[in-house]
């Protein structure tokens, strides 16, 4: 009887196995769909907009929230809750005219006072904002009437604009945060395409649409948004249709899901450049030559290729080309000789040993990629020792002050939430951003590059900001405090079917305007 | 048996005590500032500050115990300064994800291993016996993460029998059920063949059998009670185990329970969020030894309250 049952159940799993091999049978009935799931690797931690700093919630308040301005799919700064701007000769006062006939979903009327609100909100020193320095330029912010404002500046700046567009910076309904204080980011009221129709922590966050939106009605009817932490599991759930959209796809299966029929893959740039950090005031790397010399040691497009699958592109200035105003300086291409001719110069013919600090499973390929460093360091004599830490421990160390640093050679990555140059050249190579309280973190300093990045940042004739930072991109290629890498690119995989969702290269994804093909 | 459990959950406070102190002086000893951590890199210096204030790091040792001790003795666990919940919200919103998990695969677990064990031992050295234990062998060397993958993949890719990961229906609870089941199920199994095994070769056993009572019930009635007790006691561990420490399986199947809110905030460097859930886990822990222990006197006459 016993032995009966057991063969009964190894049959069944045979016969599962099977069927299983003859091929996917997962299609669902061709019902017209108006809703999407959207699988992401981390969690939403918070619906407060101005308190947010990561990623997955940004995707999310982006559609419960507006900005004043926004990025269209092609990366322009376009009007969204402000009409149209202008800004005084010097750049420090900034009138906006706002969009009429905006309510937020608690019936609160949008207007001047309310832009007033905000933005104080965030200068408050009592809130919580993360990303207090994409507003705190702001000196004081003026009712002109109930549909214009004006904000006055500390000092000219010109990327301010650019700044406005950062989902840190969306408008909250002021009756809202009266209403909930401290719980207002778990009861978010916001003037955008969606709102919070149940949130059930670590397991969905569920939108549906607002049907008094003042913009284009989205198509979609419901977005749930789900934190799937497995990489594979994304996969699985796109793959088996639990999910429409899934967010960081591993590069090396970009091939395998190209072919997938049922599948569209989108491989975009992002923002977020790679970079190994010197420390220049390392015994070794405060010489330029050597850092001169571990650039041109490094072979970039290998590392594109080879590791990251094509998921990558090797940079050729400090700041991308996706950001103003890039200039092409030109990358150190891959010299093994050079290398070993300008370490000789410089006093180390037969190289020197240096530690390499690394996170794992921050950035794509992270470990492999400090590998493929370490080789090709030793190729040109340098012993570097690889050290891995977990993420929290790394950040920590890297942001110690200079006469604590303990690190030498480590990697980093800078992904910022707007497109202007200013907010990747300035906190990273300034003399005055060191840390701990800024992210310079390898004690960069060339005054001259400091004061072209000031210049860029103040005046607000384009042209001159574009000669002042395309002179520092120049400058800090030259000085070599980084070993330039690459950019990542992001994968997005969704269902065929699907259309009209706008992948930005700050790794966001706008999804009021997609729709399901008929 | 009143005074009985008045002095076990004495007996806990220290216990208790004990798991607060550690829990406190250990999330503080792992590496990483959790100001700089939970700010993010472009946050502002001053944003640094306030978190490390909120999270009372700019005081002594000793005084961020106090008010830590403070706000629970209040029932407060505080709030996580990264998603601005109360700590009991957190919990409290993956309670029920973990509680029914551990309920289902322990239910699978027991009620398959406990049958297979039996029949095991009843038949030692059977093809059946040989076949169960190689199965519960591979079961508890299985990485968990693996097999949930294959599960998926077979399940759900290419069957699309059903949901790959999430809640929702009961369907989702199926392959993290099975998944997180292997290991206890496979523990069981074996704990059921030996103790089984053992208490058949007793002398009441001899006895029963004199008595000409049928197998069935020689085996049901006197053999399976006593061999009980080892049994209860891995499933009850087991218990306090799930709970928690299901992150591989929680993971895999995106499923939101208690040990990946434990992790993503050690990650996070979360400290309220991180004590919190230990301390919480850590009183699931201590009541459900209390009610194994009560239970044993239920299954064995020979066990007292004294």
């Amino acid at each position: 009887m016993k032995k009966w049952i057991a063969l009964l159940v190894v049959a069944v799993m045979f016969a599962a196995l099977a069927s299983g091999c003859g091929g996917g049978s997962s299609q669902k009935p061709a019902a017209v769909k108006d809703s999407i799931v959207v699988a992401q690797g981390t969690d939403i931690e918070d619906l407060d907009p101005h308190g947010i700093a990561s990623t997955p919630s940004a995707i999310v308040t982006e559609h419960i929230f507006d900005t004043l301005v926004t990025l269209d799919k092609d990366f322009k700064i376009v009007p969204r809750l402000a009409e149209s701007w202008q800004s005084s000769p010097d750049g420090k006062e900034w009138t906006f005219k706002l969009r009429k006939g905006v309510k937020f979903t608690d019936g609160t009327v949008f207007n001047a006072q309310v832009v007033k609100f905000n933005i104080e909100r965030l200068l408050d020193p009592k809130v919580k904002v993360l990303l207090r320095g994409y507003i705190d330029q702001v000196a004081k912010v003026e009712v002109v009437d109930e549909y214009t404002v004006k904000m006055i500046l500390k000092y000219p700046h010109a990327p301010f604009l650019a700044r406005l567009s950062s989902a840190s910076n969306a408008m909250l309904s002021p009756a809202a945060v009266a209403k909930y204080g401290a719980d207002i980011g778990r009861n978010p009221v916001g003037t955008g395409p969606y709102k919070v129709k149940e949130w059930v922590r670590g397991d969905k966050l569920v939108l549906e649409r607002n049907e008094e939106y003042w913009g284009a009605k989205p198509a979609i009817k419901t977005v749930v948004f789900k934190p799937v932490p497995d990489n594979n599991t994304r996969l699985a759930m796109l793959e088996a249709g639990d999910a429409d959209i899934i967010v960081r796809v591993p590069p090396v299966e970009y091939d395998r899901l190209s072919k997938n029929a049922n599948v569209k893959v989108v491989r975009s740039n992002s923002t977020r450049e790679i970079y190994m950090v010197m420390n220049v005031n390392n015994q070794y790397l405060k010489d330029p030559r050597v850092r001169q010399a571990l650039n041109y040691a490094v072979n970039k497009e290998e590392i594109v290729n080879g590791i990251l699958k094509g998921a990558g592109k090797a940079v050729d200035s400090p700041l991308l080309q996706e950001m103003f105003p890039y200039k092409k300086v030109g990358a150190y291409e891959f010299n093994p000789t050079k290398a070993k001719q300008l370490l000789a110069e410089a006093g180390y013919p037969n190289g020197f040993k240096l530690t390499i600090h690394h996170p794992v499973g921050r950035y794509l390929e992270d470990k492999r990629l400090v590998e493929a460093i370490q080789g090709y360091l030793k190729n040109v004599g340098i012993d570097a020792e690889l050290k891995t830490m977990e993420w929290a421990a790394y950040l920590t160390f890297v942001r110690k002050p200079a006469d604590q640093a303990e690190t030498q050679l480590f990697l980093m990555g800078w992904g910022p939430w707007i497109l202007d140059g200013d907010q990747m050249l300035y906190p990273l190579f300034v003399s005055g951003e060191f840390p701990p309280g800024g992210n310079n973190y390898g004690f960069y300093k060339n005054d001259e590059v400091d004061a072209l990045l000031k210049k860029g940042t103040s005046t607000t004739v384009e042209k001159d900001r574009a000669d002042a930072y395309g002179k520092a991109q120049e400058l800090i290629m030259k000085d070599a405090p980084w070993i330039f890498l690459h950019s990542e690119m992001q994968i997005v995989a969704m269902k065929k079917n699907l259309d009209g969702v706008v992948v930005l290269p700050i790794e966001q994804l706008r999804l009021a305007g997609a729709k399901w093909a008929q | 048996m009143g005074v009985y459990i008045a002095k076990r959950l004495l007996m806990s406070i220290p216990v208790l005590l004990g798991v607060i102190i550690l829990v406190f002086l250990m999330v503080r000893m792992v590496p990483g500032d959790p100001a700089v951590v939970m700010a993010g890199e472009q946050a502002t210096a001053e944003q640094v500050d306030a978190i490390r204030a909120e999270l009372h790091l700019d005081k002594p040792l000793p005084v961020q115990f106090g008010l830590f001790m403070h706000d629970l003795a209040k029932g407060d666990l505080g709030r996580s300064p990264r998603t601005h919940a109360p700590v009991s919200e957190e919990i409290g919103a993956r309670l029920g994800n973990s509680v029914v998990l551990m309920f289902t695969s322990l239910l699978l677990a027991t009620v398959i291993g406990v049958a297979t064990g039996v029949i095991s031992a009843v038949k030692p050295y059977s093809l059946f016996d040989s076949l169960a234990m190689l199965v519960s062998l591979i079961g508890v060397s299985m990485p968990v993460f693996w097999l949930g993958l294959m599960f998926i993949l077979l399940f759900s890719v290419q069957l699309g029998l059903l949901p790959a990961a999430g809640t929702g229906t009961w369907l989702h609870l199926v392959l993290p059920t099975v998944c997180l089941a292997t290991v206890p199920l496979a523990m069981i199994s074996r704990m059921t063949r030996s103790c089984v095994l053992e208490v058949m070769g007793q002398d009441y056993i001899r006895t029963a059998r004199a008595k000409g009572l049928p197998e069935r019930v020689v085996i049901a009635v006197h053999a399976l009670k006593n061999a009980f007790i080892p049994i209860i006691t891995v499933v009850g561990l087991q218990m306090g185990n799930l709970l928690g420490g299901a992150v591989l399986t929680e993971n895999v199947f995106a499923w939101p329970g208690l040990g990946r809110l434990m992790v993503d905030s050690i990650l996070a460097r979360d400290y309220p969020v991180v004590q919190g859930t230990v301390l919480f886990i850590a009183v699931c822990f201590v009541f459900i030894n209390i009610l194994i222990d009560v239970l044993y006197v239920y299954l064995d006459a020979r066990v007292r309250f004294d």
